[in-house]
């Protein structure tokens, strides 16, 4: 093939990348999901669990940027388009569906409400909660201290409080988390 | 992610110097070698930026997306996947360029319809980058890992 024939085939390409991956916005088609807790991918419609479809939706735009490309081969080949206006409604084409798709996203994303995940009990009364799962998950005595020194950290950001002590609340949320770890029985 | 973040500034600045050969090209002044050189950099460093970026997508998906800006910052949960698509979208778009640039240089007669595909495809991904980089940023300002 020549340079304008491979070109057509990759604007071909393109084409099918472009409208696979904003195949999922118009309803549920069948991709890779991972499941980022259980280190897990499914192939499925739709998700069971908190999961993401980036894997999923490119893996989607590959498999239609590759079948584009055969499709585009095909095509080239048959009708022998070499000429420059073929090259040109070629690049047409393809910078419609590049447009078309990022407006899709665009739109779609401009009005999402996304439904949060519920948080992790450990997490509750973190301030900062990514940080503090991360430093705590695994070490129940850390979690108590983080609960202890942000509760002092309260007290002294606040001028009226002088009372150092920990309050009936902060008792009892760490008495739950020693027990949700064990360290009562202990 | 700072890997992430070095090499997205190292492909928004790749890209620039791309967009500005291809501008130079279609006017007449070419310098193809250095523009096949700019445009393989550029589809590396795109290539590159987005494995990296793979490889962190399922934790700051949970620690960050999941229990934070979805709770927190809804419009950065948005941007987040926005970023994510278009980059995706980008993709062929900046080895495209890269191979047909490479095409271009090793090819003498001066193709006018080529030339003008080649600056539409550098310029989406330029686009595509910069609204990537600058997101990006923005997004690891209000939370990061």
């Amino acid at each position: 093939l020549g340079l304008r024939a491979r070109y057509l085939v990759g604007c071909a390409a393109v084409i099918g990348w472009s409208l696979a991956i904003v195949m999922p916005v118009f309803g549920p088609v069948p991709m890779l999901w991972y499941y980022p807790l259980e280190h897990t991918f499914d192939l499925s419609a739709r998700a069971h669990g908190f999961a993401t479809s980036w894997y999923g939706r490119s893996t989607l735009a590959l498999l239609g940027g590759v079948t584009g490309f055969v499709l585009g081969a095909i095509i080239v080949r048959v009708t022998r388009a070499r000429s420059q206006r073929a090259v040109t409604l070629g690049t047409l084409w393809a910078v419609v569906a590049v447009v078309l798709a990022l407006s899709v996203y665009a739109y779609q994303l401009a009005h999402r409400v996304p439904v949060p995940e519920p948080l992790p009990t450990a997490f509750k009364h973190a301030a900062t909660p990514a940080r503090s799962l991360r430093r705590t998950d695994h070490d129940p005595g850390a979690q108590v201290a983080h609960e202890i020194r942000r509760e002092r950290h309260d007290q002294a950001a606040t001028p009226r409080c002088r009372d150092s002590r920990p309050t009936r609340e902060t008792v009892q949320r760490v008495a739950e988390l020693m027990d949700d770890a064990g360290l009562l029985e202990a | 992610m700072l890997v992430h973040g070095l090499l997205a500034i190292a492909l928004a600045a790749a890209v620039a110097q791309e967009l500005v050969l291809v501008v130079r090209s279609l006017q007449g002044r070419a310098e193809r070698r250095r523009d096949r050189q700019w445009s393989a950099l550029t589809a590396w460093l795109y290539a590159a930026t987005m494995a990296v970026g793979a490889l962190a997508h399922p934790t700051y998906r949970y620690f960050v997306r999941a229990l934070y800006l979805d709770h927190h910052l809804t419009w950065a949960s948005n941007l987040f996947d926005l970023k994510e698509l278009f980059a995706t979208i980008g993709l062929p778009l900046a080895i495209g360029s890269a191979l047909l640039s490479r095409a271009l240089s090793g090819s003498d007669d001066d193709d006018r319809a080529l030339r003008s595909g080649h600056l539409v495809a550098v310029a989406l991904t330029a686009g595509i980058v910069w609204f990537d980089v600058g997101s990006g940023l923005w997004l690891s300002l209000q939370r990061s890992l």
